[in-house]
């Protein structure tokens, strides 16, 4: 029997992931918080529960039976989740797929695996397409489209007893399959690591025990032991599924998923969501670090490590950013450069580096919470065995997988006597702590930890043209290791990039050649057997490189990456170089280079930074600065508060309703339209005054009127004509008093967008003119097309209404109104799903006109 | 105002891979295009629109929606209500060409 570890904290027994599931349905705290860049959404355990009952439902529906595989292609997000489980709940087996890999690789995982079905996104350039065939082709299902595919799907009613089938074979029912994951193989093809139940259940309970997370001691007393996760390793990796997914759902734990990976939407996470931990490979950590050190040698603090005084004010300031509950990351993927641990150790951050494979789903050791060993993996976890076999590390354990899919020939050599051989060469201190020490295969391991085998590249380089042979290695250019390819050419006209740029063309996005030197020997160095000595190889290039390196003085890496996305020589790169018309930037490559800009230095960075005019000197000064893009002028959320709404409380009774008694005798029709309404929702009138906003808010119910905001335009108040009065004095109080914000017309509209994603996420309602302007003829005009976008982004109901009369009362081009009868009509909501829009805009607007008395 | 924009698809792709997409692109037009020859046309459009503008600005306030016909409409929060986009958008071989007007609809 398999030990059965229990957690006091939750006293479940688990032998399987559908173990773990049903212990989600009697929980009521949050797991998932989905960022969006504009709204915030929230579930519950329960909402995990039912989304992935209703997953399951969907996928036998679409026919997918116990057996199956399913491939899911996708970033990070709840739905990502909702669709593991669902799939394990038909008894199917997942098959991740590493959302930054290109059509062809997926396409290649999904034929080794024989998958039936994939969950794909919006987000890919290129989409798996349906396939009807005769061995049974593949359906696809876009993952953001899962919310309404699944809306009226009822829930499964019976999910698997995985024990109930046992095998002849394995009487053990967690023996049972649970997931392929695809590695890189050495014969091109990748190699499919089958991941049981009880693998994956064995690693997640010692992960538990072995890293001890925060306990009693290191939380305020009263708190939660629940920490918050910050999510942002592909869940395709096992390292962010155990560690970053299944752990943390074991625990109780909250995870927190950002829909654009941008540094600004990070950092303002940890911020606002207390994040605790997050899993990092040691790239992250590298380019934070240089961040810093960028950052604070502009402010004149350099060599401020030696200082303790400076250091403790940099060290406030860095902590400062990541919020008051960060406790750790978690670095894992690639070995972690003794000098970045060094730097983020004295900054006082911990970094618990551990290590693992695929195969050993994945972790094989780790550091603990209590105590970090410098340069160290770490010890091995409870029921995880390693021994050395000629230095190199062997695991065994309930964690190990047992075979690659279909293919005995490499598992074979995967395994020797029961042991799984990692090829990576290690020593143990007397402690048991591990150290890796370098590999036994030619595998070439990047900073971001993908693991990428040269024969693969070089079967391809071979069969290019001019091609006699090629070598590639990993190049440690400080940051992990660079694919470099080695060429051997045939003649003397062979155009070595040319050839880079095809090969890179049929390589996938994950393995490209990122640098390149031409052999100009007769030939590689060879053994006896004619294979090539690679050490030789690549210490000759390392030298070269050392030379070049010296003559060019320093790297620079903004004059790097522009040679890079404009294909010129890093000769030809000055600082008075215009960026369009000297290196040749369309908007194409602008696009490529703001992106590599925005990951090197990890900034937010408008593409429309780059005019005609923009030198190389320029670009470095903005990066330099750290410009942060000028916020929006009238987005307030004070008023929004409690503060806000006792202010407009007061001036409703002392001024504002008494005032407008003065003006018009209301009517107010179809309020039973807002009994029992979902808050929050977007009010859509029609405007034919400016009182008109007095009157909605006056015949909206209480519990309403105070809780709406109104979006003005932002040339309301500050149009070329706008005097100072009007800026200073009136535009504040229309702020305050009526609780308005601006919905700028021209710039600037993405960022009212988020703010009322904002208001949206605190439960405040929104009232929307979407004519822009009042009526000159008493007639509804055509509506703003941003209104579409607002409902499809804010994903909130709208409620229609109509104001008749107050065109009478304050017509457009009147200095006083004139007293009168004004009529508010409130519509039913209007709810949509999949509607284009256009369609939204269109149905909003008839919906107005068809209010009539 | 008139707008023209040319685009190469190699190269359209090829730097694409390295950029998120939803910085170009809003959700609608991701799911309502699926290859790369419609998302390079959308491209086009956009970049075409700011030509017909005078002025760059963020690539997520131009979109092309597809009506039930497949014609495409470009439309912008950057335009006033009573003004009008008309769009046009041609594919041959590796190239895609977009051409857009902007013009007042509503004047009195």
């Amino acid at each position: 029997m398999p030990e059965i570890i229990q957690l006091r904290l939750l006293r479940l027994k688990m032998n399987t992931l559908i173990d773990l599931f049903g212990s989600f349905k009697k929980r009521n705290s949050e797991v998932f918080v989905y960022r969006t860049g504009i709204r915030r959404f929230t579930f519950s355990y329960s909402d995990l529960y039912n989304s992935s009952l209703k997953m399951a439902q969907y996928l036998r529906k679409e026919g997918i039976k116990e057996g199956d595989k399913v491939a899911i292609w996708a970033p990070n997000s709840p739905y990502w989740a909702f669709s593991y489980f669902g799939i394990l709940l038909t008894g199917a087996i997942v098959v991740p797929i590493d959302f930054a890999s290109g059509k062809k690789r997926a396409e290649t995982i999904l034929k080794l695996s024989g998958a039936k079905f994939i969950i794909q996104s919006n987000y890919k350039f290129e989409k798996i397409k349906l396939r009807h065939l005769a061995d049974g082709g593949i359906k696809t299902a876009i993952i953001e489209n899962l919310t309404y595919l699944t809306k009226s799907v009822t829930s499964i009613k019976k999910t698997p007893q995985i024990k109930s089938r046992p095998k002849a074979d394995q009487p053990l029912a967690e023996t049972d399959m649970c997931e392929i994951v695809y590695t890189s193989g050495t014969t091109g093809d990748p190699k499919g690591v089958v991941l049981t139940h009880k693998n994956i259940v064995s690693n997640i309970l010692s992960a538990c025990n072995h890293i001890s997370l925060p306990s009693a001691s290191h939380v305020r007393r009263g708190a939660s032991r629940r920490i918050n996760f910050l999510s942002v390793l592909p869940l395709s990796h096992m390292l962010e599924q155990t560690v970053g997914f299944l752990t943390p759902l074991y625990r109780g734990d909250k995870i927190i998923y950002v829909r654009t990976i941008k540094p600004s939407a990070i950092m303002q996470s940890f911020t606002e969501e207390n994040i605790a931990a997050m899993l990092v490979v040691p790239r992250f950590l590298s380019l934070l670090k240089n961040t810093i050190e960028r950052e604070f040698s502009a402010k004149g603090l350099i060599g401020f490590s030696n200082i303790k005084i400076t250091r403790k004010i940099i060290s406030y300031f860095v902590h400062k950013k990541f919020g008051a509950n960060f406790q750790m990351f978690i670095s894992g993927g690639a070995a972690l450069p003794l000098d970045v641990f060094v730097f983020w150790k004295d900054l006082g951050f911990k970094i618990i580096e551990g290590y693992g494979l695929t195969e050993c789903s994945p972790i094989v050791s780790a550091n603990s919470f209590e105590s970090q060993i410098p340069g160290s993996v770490g010890q091995p976890l409870t029921g995880v065995k390693v021994k050395l076999d000629n230095n190199e590390l062997l695991v065994k354990g309930e964690n190990v997988f047992s075979s690659y899919y279909e293919n005995p020939k490499e598992t074979e050599q995967a395994f020797a006597n029961d042991w799984f051989r990692t090829g990576d060469f290690a020593k143990l201190d007397h402690n048991g702590n591990i150290f890796i020490k370098g590999r036994k295969k030619d595998v070439i391991v990047k900073a971001s930890g993908i693991n990428i085998y040269p024969e693969e590249i070089e079967a391809i380089l071979n069969r290019i043209k001019d091609v006699k042979d090629s070598a590639v290695l990993g190049l440690d250019i400080g940051e992990g290791e660079q694919v470099h390819a080695v060429l051997l050419l045939k003649g003397e006209n062979a155009d070595p990039s040319e050839i880079i740029r095809v090969a890179n063309e049929k390589l996938d996005l994950l393995s490209q050649i990122e640098g390149f030197s031409v052999w100009e020997d007769y030939d590689f160095p060879r053994t006896t057997t004619l294979k090539i000595q690679k050490f030789k190889v690549k210490e000759k290039i390392l030298q070269k490189n050392k030379e070049k390196v010296k003559s060019n003085f320093e790297k620079d890496t903004l004059i790097s990456l522009l040679a890079n996305v404009s294909k010129k020589s890093e000769q030809e790169i000055k600082e008075s170089s215009l960026l369009t018309s000297d290196l040749g930037l369309n908007s194409l490559s602008r696009l490529e280079l703001i992106n590599f800009l925005e990951e090197e230095y990890r900034v937010d960075l408008q593409d429309s930074v780059i005019n005609q005019n923009t030198t190389v000197a320029d670009l470095r000064k903005i990066l330099e600065k750290r410009e942060k893009t000028k916020g929006q002028r009238g987005l307030w959320l004070w008023t929004n508060k409690k503060l806000g709404i006792k202010v407009r409380e007061v001036l409703d009774f002392i001024c504002h309703i008494p005032l407008s008694f003065l003006f018009f005798d209301l009517e107010v029709k179809g309020i039973s339209n807002l009994i029992n309404i979902k808050k929050p929702v977007i009010f859509v009138s029609n405007h034919v005054s400016y009182l008109d906003q007095p009157a909605i808010m006056r015949a909206l119910p209480r519990n309403l009127r105070y809780t709406t905001a109104t979006a003005v335009r932002e040339e309301f108040f500050f149009s070329e004509k706008g005097t100072s009065l009007v800026q200073k004095i009136l535009f504040p109080y229309a702020m305050i008093a009526f609780n308005a914000f601006l919905l700028p017309q021209k710039s600037g509209f993405r960022k009212s967008l988020s703010f009322m994603g904002k208001l949206i996420d605190h439960n405040i309602n929104i009232l929307i003119f979407p004519e822009g302007s009042r009526t000159k003829d008493g007639k509804l005009g055509p509506f703003m097309q941003g209104l579409g976008i607002l409902v499809k982004e804010l994903q909130v109901s709208i409620v229609p209404v109509r104001i008749i009369g107050m065109e009478k009362i304050y017509p457009r081009g009147t200095k006083f109104p004139k007293r009168g009868k004004c009529t508010v009509i409130f519509g039913k909501p209007l709810e949509f799903t999949t509607e284009i829009p256009g369609e939204i805009v269109e149905i909003s607007r008839k919906a107005i006109l068809n209010l009539t008395y | 105002m008139i707008g023209i924009d040319l685009v190469y698809l190699p190269e359209f792709e090829a730097r694409m891979k390295n950029s998120p997409l939803e910085k170009v692109f809003l959700d609608i037009e991701l799911s309502q295009n699926k290859s790369k020859e419609s998302l390079a046309g959308i491209f086009a459009a956009k970049e075409a629109f700011f030509k017909a503008i005078g002025q760059k600005e963020d690539w997520l306030s131009v979109w092309v929606e597809k009506s039930e016909s497949g014609k495409p409409e470009l439309k912008s929060t950057l335009i006033n209500s009573n003004q009008k986009i008309e769009v046009s958008i041609s594919h041959a071989g590796d190239y895609t060409i977009a051409i857009v007007k902007v013009k007042d609809e509503y004047v009195n």
